[in-house]
Order: structure tokens, then sequence, then C-alpha cells
């Protein structure tokens, strides 16, 4: 047991010591400082906090609906909303891009109300949104399960109305669930590259995010995209740690 | 308040009509999946009936049938709390919080809610808990809380399900004292399994088997004079159902049992013999004299009862002494005679 779970765990690791050793500390800090590769940390940043909280205002209500109610049709409702884990990116941006683009099915309608969707900062919160979407509706739902509706049976015979039982009950209990779900969904927001570019394009400033400044780096200057490779692996851990503490203190 | 409840649900099997008179507590009785807990989440709002009515006073709470939907009052305006087996107290919240729960929803200030809540938890010997959090309780210390937080809402009627039953065998006698206390004077449905609650804390009593009512009446007449075999069982008591015969009960099985009928019977009419295991003498051979009632059966199982063994058969039960055992050298599987002398039977109409 022990010797293939060190297998395991090796292979994950080694990969990140392999990046580590082709580093040149040297020239690090100019690396990661350069113009270009601070709008894409930026620009990634705030496109991925922006998706988060999109996956929230979306995710709760989702979670709620497939954890709390019973309709014909929900098993296979459940199925697409999870679509977006197992379809490629690439495959997303496409989609994402016949419905919003310009020529997509609402690209006319956008279009109309004197907006373009398509190849701006938009449509990167959107790609991030609709892969990330899922990893929150997961685990919210599971917390909401598993929590069940115990707690929310007892506020209401004591007299609390829905939207108190939500406020004072479902969601204190819940809220772990909730924050591991949006640390998820932050994190592959993130890392989101498929969707981002097909559907957004590459323009620096305004959709290059980290991953795609990464991936253009590594055909011109294999350093700064090494470099850039930490950087996205530290701001990751440290995300992690911040919850796992936030976590505990609950 | 006066509860009128007739429900039904068919695809729990449950059809049935409760009445709880006002002040007044009725226990609910029966195995498990009679349909105790689908009763009483019809009443609290949780569980929707497919048709019936039910009424607290005046206030309908619920009305509908097949074909309409009827009314539907929503369960955190139904001003009915329900206790379950475990406390459920809201782990996040402080034991006072808890408490406050129910006054802060139904609208008053926090300062005023967890001083209303101070005085609950005073009531029911809980006021050093106020600032635990419920994870730091015993079992029967939740227990207090929950009983505090459901009173504290005020409830028109009070629904408890098996509130002693998840309990250690040292809290409960103390939560059955408090629960006797805080019950007189409020309408109260308890479901429990235990002869002792029915008989300290409950007025009347309601047997249920299979989703019906069987049997429904002040706790001294059913535990006395039972003519379900559920409430025969849990008073102790031998029950033989059957048709009557002058004095004599007859069953579908060929068992006949002479009693002393309580009133004139008419021929073939519904009737039940009811006797106590201590007045049945168990021999290994029939003997000859004077007791009429004579049962052959097979011992199934001995159990210790009091300073006597209780000698089950599948139909009766018998208690006699230790030495008398000794004696008669029965086990189970053995054949044994059961005899009933005639004047200890009692018969009546079921």
């Amino acid at each position: 047991m022990f010797v293939p779970a060190a297998v395991g765990a090796l292979f994950v690791v080694l990969p990140l010591v392999a990046m580590l050793t082709r580093i040149e500390w040297a020239s690090f800090g100019t690396l990661i400082t350069s113009d270009s590769s601070r709008a894409a940390l930026a620009l990634s940043l705030r496109t991925s906090v922006a998706s988060t909280v999109l996956c929230i205002v979306f995710g709760v209500p989702m979670a709620l609906v497939l954890a709390r109610t019973e309709f014909r049709g929900q098993s296979i409702a459940r199925s697409l909303v999870l679509l977006p884990l197992v379809l490629p990116p690439v495959v997303g941006g496409i989609a994402l891009l016949y419905t919003f683009g310009r020529r997509g099915l609402l690209g006319h309608t956008i279009e109309v109300l004197g907006l373009q969707i398509a190849f701006s900062t938009t449509a990167v919160v959107m790609a991030q949104t609709f892969v990330a979407l899922p990893f929150l509706v997961v685990s919210l739902e599971g917390a909401l399960r598993t929590g069940g509706q115990r707690f929310e049976e007892v506020a209401a015979t004591l007299g609390a109305r829905p939207t108190t039982v939500f406020l004072r009950v479902t969601l204190p209990l819940v809220l772990p669930g909730l924050a591991s779900g949006a640390v998820l969904a932050f994190a592959r927001a993130l890392g989101e590259f498929g969707a981002t570019i097909t559907f957004a394009g590459s323009l620096q400033g305004v959709t290059r995010t980290l991953p795609l400044e990464i991936y253009l780096q590594r055909e011109t200057d294999p350093q700064a995209a090494v470099a850039l490779s930490l950087v996205l692996v530290v701001v990751a851990t440290v995300v992690i740690a911040l919850t796992r503490r936030s976590r505990t203190a609950l | 308040m006066k509860l009128h409840a007739q429900l039904s649900l068919p695809e729990r099997s449950v059809d049935l009509t409760l009445a709880v008179e006002a002040g007044r507590t009725l226990a609910l009785l029966g195995p498990n999946g009679a349909g105790k807990s689908t009763a009483l989440a019809s009443i609290a709002g949780l569980l929707r009936p497919l048709s019936g009515l039910i009424t607290l006073d005046e206030r309908t709470l619920f009305s509908g049938n097949d074909s309409s939907s009827g009314e539907w009052v929503p369960p955190h305006s139904r001003g009915v709390a329900l206790l379950a087996q475990e406390a459920r107290l809201f782990p996040h919240l402080s034991v006072l919080d808890n408490v406050a729960f129910g006054p802060r929803s139904a609208g008053m200030p926090r300062g005023r809610a967890r001083e209303l809540a101070r005085e609950w938890l005073a009531q029911v010997d809980a006021e050093e808990f106020a600032d635990r959090r419920p994870a730091a309780l015993s079992g029967g210390q939740a227990q207090r809380v929950a009983i505090a937080r459901a009173l504290a809402t005020e409830p028109q009627l009070l629904l408890l399900d098996e509130p002693l039953s998840a309990l250690d065998v040292e809290s409960a006698p103390a939560i059955r004292q408090l629960l006797r206390r805080v019950l007189k004077d409020r309408s109260t449905i308890l479901v429990t399994h235990d002869i002792l609650d029915a008989v300290l804390l409950a007025d009347d009593v309601a047997v249920l088997e299979s989703g019906m009512v069987v049997e429904q009446g002040p706790t001294s007449r059913v535990l006395t004079r039972p003519t379900s075999g559920f409430a025969a069982r849990i008073a102790g008591l031998n029950l033989v159902r059957g048709t009557a015969y002058g004095t004599t009960v007859s069953t579908s099985a060929g068992l006949r049992i002479e009693g002393l009928p309580e009133e004139a019977l008419g021929e073939g009419q519904a009737a039940v013999a009811v006797f106590s295991p201590n007045a049945v003498g168990v021999y290994r051979e029939a003997p000859s004299g004077s007791p009429r009632n004579v049962v052959r059966g097979t011992v199934t199982d001995l159990e210790p009862h009091g300073h006597q063994v209780r000698v089950h058969t599948a139909y009766l039960s018998a208690d006699i002494t230790p030495a008398a055992l000794a004696e008669l050298a029965i086990g189970p599987g053995d054949e044994v005679v059961f005899t009933i002398k005639a004047s200890e039977v009692a018969v009546y109409a079921a």
C-alpha cells in the first residue's frame, strides 16, 4: 500500500522539483517583474477573483436546488451542470464562442445592446466561470447533503422563515464546504487556459492571463516561462494554505 | 389548544385520526413502522399528507383531498414545536443562542430574546451551560437545552418524538421528571416505546398499528383494559382476541379461553380475554382439577422479570418463581401446559 502511494506522491512532486532546478535565480527578479509578466499576473488575479464571485453567486443557488429539491429530470440537470468538468476546455471555449461571439447564438442580441464580449476581459471571466462553476457546485452540494435537513427542520418548527433558516442555519453549517468549493473554483479559474485562448484570445493586459503568458514565453524565452510557472505554483500554494488556516479556525 | 388531525398518506400506508384535548398529553404507542413519526411530521408540517384535515382550535393547518390542493400552513407559522430523539442543537450557536433562536425568529430583539432564553434555561436547570457550545454537553444536558429551546417559542402544541430513548439510564429519569413538570397543562403528543413514559407523562393513549389507530382512550383504561395486542404487551398482560360464545373467547386458531364477562356479550361478537401472567400456572402435564382453561404450547423464551421468571410461548406468557422453574426444569423448545383460572380472566368487547 505504501509503495504505490509513494510512487504516486513522487509523480506529483518530482516535476515541481525538476522545474525548480531549471530556474536561474539570478535573473528571477527581472523575469517576473517585466511589464508583460506583471500585467498577466494582475489580470489573472483580477479575473479569477471575479469568476470566483460569479461562481458563488450562481453556484450556491444551483447547489441548493440540486440538494434540497426534487424535480423531474434532476439527475440530467446535475449531469449537465457537471459537464464542464469532463469537457476539454477548448471545446468549452468553442461553445462559448458560438453562444456569445459576434456570430453566435446570442451574438446579435448582445451587439444590439452595444456590447462585444468575445476577445475582452469579460470573455476571460466567462470562460473561467464556465470551467470553475462545477467545482463549487459539487463541493457545496456534497456539504449540503452530508449536513442533511435535520437542523433546517428544527429551525422551521421553531418558527424560522425559510430566509432565516437559510441565513442562520444552512449557510453557517455549510460554510466550510462553501469555502473549499470557492478555493477549488478560484484555483481552476487561475489555471484556465484552453477555453480562455479560444474564446478570449491573447491580448496583453486584456485577455492574456498568466497561463497564456507562460505558454507564449515558453517559445521565445523558456527561462521566463519557468519563472512565471513558479509564481503560479506559489500563488496556488498560498491560497490553499490560507483556506486550510481559516477552516481550522472555524 | 385542541388538536384534531385526520391524515392519509397512502404511500406510507398511514390513515389515521388523532385528537388531543386542550392541555392534555397524548401518548402515541406502537411498534416500529406503525406510522408514529409520520403522524408527527405531518402535524409539524414537515411532511404533506395526500389528504386529510389538521386543525388547532379554530385554525386549519392543513386541509386537502385527492382532487384539490386545499390549505397548507408552512411549519414556521404553525406554532407547533417538535422535539426529537437527539437534541439537534445548532452546533454553530452557543446554548443561549440556541434557546434564543425561536424568539429571535419571531422578531424579538437579540437582547430580550437572550434574557428570555436565560429564563427558560433556568426552568430546565441548565443555566450554567448558557455560554457553552452544544458539542461540550452530555446527551442529557443537550436534551434539557432542547426542551428549553422548544418551550421558548411558546408552542401551541408540543410534539415529542421519543425524547428519552437516546439518553443513558442515569439521565433519563431526571429528564422524565422535567417533562412531567413542563408538560402540565400543555397540549402535547408524545411518541414513546416506554410504558413508564405513558403512565407518568400522558393523560391519554393512542395505539398505532400498521398506520391505523387500533385503540385510543385514557391511559389508565387502555393499560388496565387493553383491546389491542400491542397495548396488552406493553401493559404486561396476556390478550387473546377472538369471538365471544357465552363466557368463552374463541380464536380462529382454535384457542378457547373462558373468563368473567364484565357485561353480557352477544354470541359471535368480537371480544378479548385479558389476564395477567401472574394468573397463569405452568405444568409439564395437564393437571386434573378446578382451573378450567388449559392451553398447550412450546416455550419460546425465558426471561427474568422482577423476582420471578417470565415463561413465553407463542401466544401467552406466565410468571413463575425461580424455584418453580427449577422444579419444572423447562427450557426453550419444551412442551408445557398453561392453566388459567376463569375467575382471573377479564372478558370484554373489543
